[in-house]
């Protein structure tokens, strides 16, 4: 016995020990998710306005320019599953929440949780959605030469997280210039948020109903917006796969009375200046749309 | 729990712990803990049905002491009766209660009688098809005084939840098994280092094979509509491998988990895409259903005695039994009935047994005839495959209808299609290990007998790479859970 112990550690080691260490030392390399994480625990129990979502608010609302006491927790590609997932487990902390932003965007109510992503809300908000290995460790997800460089760069040469994109507010402070070609990445986007059929629909719109119940109980006011887009991208949507979003997220405004839909999705506001690319605003386009959004929010409050 | 879960590779070591260091003095205090991190194992998932398992168990124990010391035919019949219909029927419930209401509902309204019924919300327990056939070939063999009862009720509570086999097999005799529990199990060096490489080579049929053609297979049966006749016959062949790599990987971590607690489980699948004709697949495919099939059904049934009427009417039943066996859909119906149509003529012919050792025994490669009749044997299966894969039987038709159009000679194309390259890779790599070790209980153990040290050594650590490569890539469920 203590022979097959022994031989089979020392088989295991060199494979097994490697891998530990650079799971170890990529998590332990900040992160957005782990940022967001640790501001619910030790600040949620004093933010007033939650911005929920994916990259669009991720992006787009920054809280510096919110009156209210207000915390940015999207992420990218977050599903509206994931929104309310976030919200159930940090909300026995939010006792002073009085307002959240959640997106419906032209991709959000039919889409799924892409699974690359899954590990993140299982390894650094603990959600433990799976316990597939893929889902649960970093280095099953990332290539290991990149790893290896990236763990380089910030352990050795002591150069910023190349994982931590969030200021302290959680807003997308290192924004990436803006593009070059607006058609092609609006088309590219465009077609990556078209739905294949529109079976997620109904199951979304439930999650959406049973969350929005929760808040009335709990005196939260919910505010859905679309955010801005560039003209380039909405001339490539789908016109059914549109009008649905349009007419499901207007007819649960109406239905529930803590619920407000503010489209701005082909706000005239906004110029090319105010994009990033095609579906995303850059710093300027977002310091303009949380302004207004502000305002908003200040209304609900009051 | 999941054998490739991160949950599984905490609790099995902490187990083996337990079992061979805290427990081993005592067999009682070892099969009570073999029993309670079963019921961990299982309730992990959902432990509301860990009182199915418990019932089953409880009844199956009880009628198996009085169907020893009852000597009266009519009520031993009626005891085994007893213990058919709580088995069968728990499976029927949660299995085929909405295919059967489904189907009588359209039944009558093709008829044009209207009735108003709905379909119940109902969670099929995982792996109540693999644990109901266990114990009722307990009470079969204790009926017919094959195997005397058991008076150890945590032994037989071992037996029926052994967490290796317990959710997807193999369907383990309790006169293989039972008698396992009864000894005291020493700890044996080398069988828990050929444990451990059928874990090895398990993990890699599902993770690398399995997994790694599940993506293509699921992008083009899902979009089926999409494709060339070329397409879909690839499609069709990445799912014979998911399958086989999903459900003998399975069988391979169940086996070899075992072994590494003292047990002996059987073989469960014998390179099957080696037949040479579908007598001998279905020797070599799910061995422990099939002979479950055959030893409490057909046999009982008359089997291949009798006239040829009988013979046909029995290899319809067991074939459409064992296809309704893996789920409620016509489909899985239809696939028994294909499988029946197969194996038929062979039967017929009286050719049905004329493959019964190892293709190409002692040879390195096969004769052209041997190559011939395994690639057809390989082919019918594919095409009946695509009726287990399919959703329903139109879309099976159509399917089979594509491939069997002229755009079968198109070059086929599907979507990431070039990231099927590194699968195909290793599809061929495996098929030659798969080839060389045919003669062995499982491909690898033939690296264990036929190559020097290092180049072994070597060979498994490519093969973790490996894993580890392939579950960066995929990660899912075994396809047999639903089963």
């Amino acid at each position: 016995m203590k022979k097959f112990l022994f031989k089979y550690m020392i088989f295991i080691l060199p494979i097994i020990g490697p891998i530990l260490l650079l799971e170890m030392s990529v998590r332990n390399i900040p992160n957005d998710y782990r940022l967001k994480n640790e501001y619910m625990f030790s600040n949620s129990n004093s933010i007033e306005t939650l911005i929920l979502g994916n990259s669009h608010t991720y992006l787009g609302v920054n809280p510096t320019f919110i009156d209210s006491r207000s915390f940015n927790l999207a992420h990218n590609g977050e599903t509206l599953e994931y929104n309310i997932k976030l919200f159930n487990k940090y909300k026995k902390n939010l006792q002073t929440l009085k307002v959240i932003v959640i997106p419906i965007s032209y991709g959000s109510l039919f889409n799924t949780a892409i699974k690359k992503w899954i590990k993140n809300y299982n390894i650094y908000h603990n959600l433990k959605e799976t316990d597939y290995l893929v889902d649960n460790l970093e280095v099953l997800n990332k290539n290991w030469i990149d790893l290896i460089e990236d763990n380089y760069l910030y352990y050795y040469l002591m150069k910023p997280s190349p994982y931590l994109k969030s200021n302290s507010l959680g807003w997308y402070e290192k924004m990436e210039d803006n593009v070059d070609d607006y058609n092609m990445v609006s088309k590219k986007a465009a077609k990556w948020h078209t739905a294949d059929n529109f079976n997620q629909l109904p199951l979304n719109l439930d999650l959406l109903k049973e969350f929005f119940i929760e808040c009335e109980n709990r005196g939260i006011k919910i505010i859905i917006v679309t955010t801005p887009t560039h003209i380039a991208y909405r001339k490539e949507l789908d016109k059914t796969q549109l009008s649905l979003t349009f007419s499901a997220t207007s007819k649960l405004a109406k239905d529930f009375k803590n619920v407000s839909y503010h489209n701005f999705m082909d706000n005239t506001f906004f110029d090319e200046s105010d994009f990033k690319d095609g579906d995303h605003l850059n710093a300027k386009g977002a310091e303009k749309f949380t302004l207004m959004l502000n305002k908003i929010i200040n209304n609900n409050l009051n | 729990m999941l054998f490739n879960s991160i949950d599984f590779s905490v609790f099995l070591p902490i187990v083996f712990v337990l079992y061979w260091f805290i427990t081993n003095n005592n067999l009682k205090l070892q099969n009570l803990l073999l029993v309670t991190v079963s019921y961990i194992f299982y309730g992990w998932w959902d432990w509301r049905f860990l009182s199915l398992i418990l019932f089953s168990t409880i009844i199956d124990y009880l009628i198996g002491q009085r169907l020893n010391i009852e000597t009266n035919q009519d009520k031993r019949k009626l005891l085994l009766s007893a213990s058919i219909i709580v088995n069968l029927g728990f499976l029927g419930f949660f299995k085929y209660y909405n295919f059967f209401l489904d189907n009588f509902i359209n039944a009558f309204s093709f008829f044009g009688f209207s009735i108003n019924s709905n379909s119940l919300n109902i969670i099929l327990p995982v792996g109540i098809s693999f644990y109901t056939f266990q114990t009722l070939s307990y009470t079969i063999d204790v009926y017919k005084r094959n195997l005397k009862p058991t008076d150890d009720f945590i032994a037989f509570s071992a037996f029926v939840s052994f967490f290796p086999q317990l959710v997807a097999g193999p369907i383990e005799r309790a006169t293989n098994l039972l008698p396992q529990f009864y000894k005291k199990r020493v700890f044996n060096y080398n069988r828990a280092v050929d444990g451990l490489r059928q874990i090895l080579w398990g993990l890699f049929k599902k993770i690398v094979i399995a997994d790694g053609c599940a993506q293509f297979a699921n992008e083009i049966f899902n979009n089926s509509v999409d494709y060339n006749g070329s397409t879909l016959f690839l499609g069709a062949l990445f799912f014979a491998f998911q399958i086989y790599g999903d459900f003998s990987g399975y069988s391979d971590i169940a086996i070899g988990t075992s072994r590494l607690f003292g047990f002996s489980l059987k073989q469960n699948f014998a390179f099957p895409y080696f037949s040479r004709d579908i007598a001998e697949f279905w020797r070599r495919w799910h061995i422990s259903l099939s002979t479950w099939f055959r030893d409490y059904l057909y046999i009982p049934l008359g089997g291949s005695r009798g006239g040829t009427w009988m013979k046909i009417r029995n290899t319809f039943i067991i074939f459409i039994v064992s296809g309704f066996w893996h789920g409620a859909n016509w489909t899985f119906i239809v696939w028994g009935a294909l499988n029946a149509i197969y194996f038929l003529p062979l039967l017929l012919a009286n050719k049905n047994r004329s493959h019964l050792g190892t293709v190409a025994e002692g040879k390195y490669l096969p004769t052209s005839k041997e190559i011939m009749s395994m690639l057809g044997t390989f082919l019918l299966t594919v095409v009946a495959w695509v009726f287990f894969r399919a959703e329903n039987i139109t879309h099976a038709m159509s399917y089979l209808n594509e491939i069997f159009s002229l755009s079968f000679f198109q070059a086929p194309y599907f979507r990431d299609g070039t990231l099927a390259l590194p699968t195909l890779g290793f599809l061929m790599l495996f098929l030659v290990i798969e080839w060389m070790g045919r003669e062995n209980q499982y491909a690898l153990e033939y690296f264990a007998f036929k190559t020097k040290r290092p180049i072994r050594i070597i060979s498994y650590y490519l093969i973790i790479i490996s894993i580890i490569w392939g579950a960066g890539r995929t990660g899912g469920d075994f396809i047999y859970f639903q089963f």
